[in-house]
């Protein structure tokens, strides 16, 4: 990785306490899930890095951390530079304006009250951009004409629920970029739109990417929008990165059992050549409290050895310029 | 298809709501045959109108819908029986559905076997109680699912459980026909590609004739032999699974197909489709896709195409193919 990374995470991690029952009071435990747990990477500008995993695997709790709506338990994360965990006031004001997050679902996105227009201006006034109104609505204007939402005054008169789901989320990302962020987390932003509007807002995105040099966190369940959008995949499993690398060599070569299991089920579009024989994992996802060492993958793997429940496989560099975290890959020398 | 009496055939189905903003109409002219065995999937965006038809099917529209043409099962025309006739014969027996929303289908406050056993006990009111607690299990046994499930509430269930449980209830009165209404859409991958497994399974096992909808086309790959695709309510085009993926010849099919990104091949850029669905409380004249399609001529704006066979089991609804039907005829 080069000297700067815009985004340079170590050992991030996320410890959510659960209640105590009151034989934890009276032994003084406590318990808690582990929802993001040493997770690393660094990020280059001009990069889209797809978190990948089902439900509860972390990563939208790694998206929110990144972008300081969750408070992280432990690790650090340096953007630009600077240590996120230490920013107040006026520089904690800054990467708000640099860091940007769109979320799932675009009907929550805006308050129902306000017109679009005063929703989006509101954005420019709280960061002081623009000298006056006529500068922020030019700024406005110019944004929502690039993303293809014309007529502009049209749109800015209406309400929330006067839009699609397609035309909230693709404001919701005006909004966002109103503020020139450096980086952004795009959470499932288009999971819940039909497919014929998916394709606009994936293509503004890499567009954001090419002509802005925008560095995008994209968190998705769906293999092949990942494998469209990004150039480096993460595939994660209970709060922890398995495997990490370039988009293409993680879909066409996935060395992680549990990132094979994910692969072989995605299903193929048509006359595509068939993926892989489903590889066949058992049960479901567990939910990551008071996880004991060795690997969490273990009780669902079909290659599971002695190792694999006593030590906590690390990520390690393979042959195939990724980072796997498996005991398969890390024999020990003989 | 040895058949030659369908399972199921839909006649001229419309389905119009009244509103207050006039007259909508959701489901417009849909002919289609389902014959015994075959798997047929319904295809479109949100609001093309594929929900609908199944619960124009089962009859479990609200009041202010109104339903035209004919719904045949076995040649027997549901939109005819009585309620209760509807009720005790037919739906569960018959025809059953699986819903995406399994937690609001199942009552929050009972255990997941007394619910299965009044099904059970209002559909099939001659079995014996052993009888009932066999056939249950059976059902439970058939999507992998442990007893003890009967025993709990729906809310202690994983997603994946619920929806397993929701296809257990579908199937727990033996019903030759079973609408898989986007049952799988809210799961996680994996969770998804093994239930979709084993609802094939269970097709050969139970002998089943099902009607799968998405809008998801990876998802209509995986479990059906006919493709239908909706658009504002009509049928733009009904083809054989394979010439739906490698040779559709509706201009909205192309665009659905190329609208979503591959998992392998090269990679190529996605394009959306623009615009939006049309208001059904005044759809446009002439074909109904045409404000969207990038092939449209004027002709298209002005008379609605006809659905015309192009080949064995392969329908369009698609000016350009009428028009050459039309100039076939004359010459």
């Amino acid at each position: 990785m080069s000297e700067n990374p815009l985004l340079d995470v170590r050992d991030l991690q996320c410890l959510f306490p659960l209640r105590k029952g009151l034989g934890d009071l009276a032994r003084g435990k406590s318990h808690a899930v582990h929802a993001v747990d040493t997770v690393s990477f660094q990020m280059q500008r001009s990069e889209i890095l797809a978190l990948v995993g089902e439900s509860g695997c972390g990563k939208s709790t790694t998206g929110r951390l990144l972008v300081k709506l969750e408070e992280a338990t432990g690790g650090n994360i340096r953007f630009d530079g600077e240590e996120v965990g230490s920013l107040r006031g006026k520089e904690l004001k800054s990467f708000r304006r640099r860091a940007q997050i769109i979320f799932q679902n675009p009907f929550e996105a805006f308050d129902p009250r306000l017109t679009l227009g005063a929703s989006l201006r509101q954005a420019l006034r709280i960061h002081g951009i623009g000298k006056n109104q006529a500068e922020r609505d030019d700024r406005i204007a110019s944004v929502m004409e690039r993303s293809g939402l014309t007529p502009v005054q049209d749109f800015l008169a209406r309400y929330p629920h006067e839009l699609s789901g397609g035309q909230s989320q693709r404001i919701a990302t005006v909004r966002a970029m109103l503020l020139e962020p450096d980086f952004l987390v795009a959470d499932e932003p288009v999971s819940m739109l039909d497919v014929s509007v998916r394709a606009d807002i994936l293509n503004q995105l890499l567009d954001l990417r090419d002509r802005d040099g925008m560095a995008i966190v994209f968190i998705t369940h769906d293999l092949s929008v990942a494998r469209y959008i990004a150039d480096r995949i993460a595939v994660m499993y209970l709060g922890m990165f398995v495997e990490i690398g370039p988009a293409d060599a993680v879909i066409e070569r996935p060395q992680h059992p549990y990132a094979q299991a994910l692969l072989s089920h995605t299903l193929p579009v048509g006359d595509e050549e068939p993926v892989a024989a489903p590889v066949d994992i058992g049960g479901e996802v567990p939910t990551p409290v008071d996880v004991q060492p060795g690997c969490r993958f273990a009780g669902r793997c079909p290659f599971v050895f002695d190792r694999c429940r006593m030590e906590t496989p690390q990520l390690k560099a393979t042959s195939d310029d990724k980072l796997v975290a498996c005991h398969l890959f890390d024999q020990p020398p003989a | 298809m040895t058949e030659s009496v369908p399972l199921l055939e839909l006649q001229h189905l419309g389905v119009t709501y009244r509103t207050d903003r006039g007259q909508v109409s959701a489901v417009d002219d849909v002919s289609l045959q389902v014959p015994m065995g075959a798997s047929i999937g319904l295809v479109g965006e949100s609001g093309s109108g594929k929900s609908t038809i199944a619960m124009a099917i089962l009859r479990l529209l609200p009041p202010n819908a109104r339903v035209d043409g004919a719904v045949l099962v076995n040649g027997i025309d549901l939109t005819k029986q009585p309620d209760r006739r509807l009720d005790r014969e037919w739906r569960w027996r018959q025809l059953a559905i699986v819903f995406q929303k399994s937690l609001s289908a199942l009552s929050p406050v009972h255990r997941i076997g007394v619910q299965m056993h009044d099904v059970l006990r209002t559909h099939e009111p001659d079995l014996t109680e052993s009888q009932r607690k066999d056939r249950i299990e059976g059902v439970l046994a058939a999507v992998h699912l442990p007893a003890r499930v009967l025993r709990s509430y729906p809310f202690e269930l994983s997603g994946g459980m619920m929806q397993r449980t929701m296809i257990a209830l579908g199937l727990v009165c033996n019903p030759p026909f079973v609408i898989f209404d986007e049952a799988t859409t809210a799961l996680d991958v994996i969770t998804q590609s093994q239930i979709l497994g084993e609802i094939q399974r269970l097709k050969e096992e139970f002998d089943l004739t099902t009607m799968v909808i998405s809008h998801d086309v990876g998802v209509i790959n995986a479990t059906t032999d006919i493709v239908a695709v909706l658009y504002a309510g009509q049928l733009m085009e009904v083809a054989p699974k394979r010439q739906f993926f490698t040779a559709p010849r509706h201009p909205y099919s192309q665009a659905l197909i190329a609208s979503v990104p591959r998992l392998r091949g090269t990679k190529e850029r996605i394009t959306g489709i623009p615009g939006s669905l049309p208001d059904l409380a005044h759809p446009p004249g002439g074909c109904r896709f045409a404000p969207r399609c990038p092939h449209a001529t004027p002709a298209c704006m002005e008379h609605t195409p006809p659905l015309i066979q192009i080949a064995p089991g392969h329908m369009v609804r698609c000016t350009e193919f009428s028009m050459k039907a039309d100039q076939d005829v004359t010459a």
